[in-house]
């Protein structure tokens, strides 16, 4: 379980270093739990794609709309 | 991914490739934090390829074992279970040497090669795009790197100038 981080009496030194803290946590995980989050990194970049598609899909077809009215 | 490697340890035992080592993003994630990578650089003996019509490099005889497997050519790869495997021969001295002194790892219960951070930081330097470039310095800063070793490979690889430039840019603690 992760320590909840107080950002009220955080200076943005205990920022950075939080972020070089977990980078390192992550970087000394085994190898097999790094692959695990690329696959569910992976995913969300897959999602997040599909996403915008449809977006600019929608986004067509209401130009296409508006053009014709 | 085991099942990925388990195929390409099966290729090496079937002849189809001499060695392999892992070497690109994937490598570097073996020894920094994890992020976001689509394919898998698989390098490859310049021996395993043959050459295609006009002169040009073929992997015909690695996709067709593979094609013969189930695992069907997608865009610059080969898919294996879900991974976008990319073979890439080793054209340059560095890669060849990277691939000579790849380290042995386990992954689950199934071994495989993967580029020394040394030679992998030289390749990515050799390689240099703005994001291999980052890489370097996530490695260099991981202290996983010898840095001794490093320079030893640049100097031998013709990388010094691109190792000047690097510092120019990234600036790292030398």
């Amino acid at each position: 379980m992760e320590e909840e981080l107080d950002l009220s009496n955080m200076t943005v030194e205990d920022l950075f270093r939080a972020k070089d803290e977990r980078r390192k946590r992550l970087a000394n995980l085994p190898f097999e739990e790094k692959i695990q989050i690329v696959k569910k990194l992976q995913k969300v970049s897959r999602t997040l794609k599909d996403v915008d598609r449809a977006n600019a899909e929608t986004d067509c077809a209401n130009i296409e709309s508006q053009i014709k009215t | 991914m085991e099942r990925v490697l388990q195929t390409l340890n099966q290729m090496r035992a079937d002849g189809v490739i001499e060695k392999y080592a892992i070497g690109g993003g994937i490598a570097a994630i073996y020894y920094i934090e994890p992020y976001q990578t689509d394919d898998l650089d698989i390098f490859i003996p310049v021996s395993a390829v043959s050459e295609g019509e006009a002169g040009l490099v073929s992997l015909e005889p690695i996709y067709s074992y593979l094609k013969n497997l189930g695992h069907q050519p997608v865009r610059e790869g080969v898919l294996i279970e879900d991974w976008l495997v990319q073979f890439i021969p080793t054209f340059h001295s560095v890669q060849e040497e990277a691939l000579q002194n790849a380290l042995t790892i386990s992954y689950g219960q199934t071994t495989t090669e993967v580029f020394s951070p040394e030679y992998l930081a030289a390749e990515l330097l050799r390689s240099g795009r703005l994001k291999d470039l980052a890489r370097v310095a996530a490695l260099l800063d991981s202290g996983k790197v010898n840095k001794d070793t490093l320079h030893n490979i640049i100097k031998r690889h013709g990388l010094t100038e691109k190792w000047a430039h690097f510092v120019k840019r990234f600036a790292p603690e030398e």
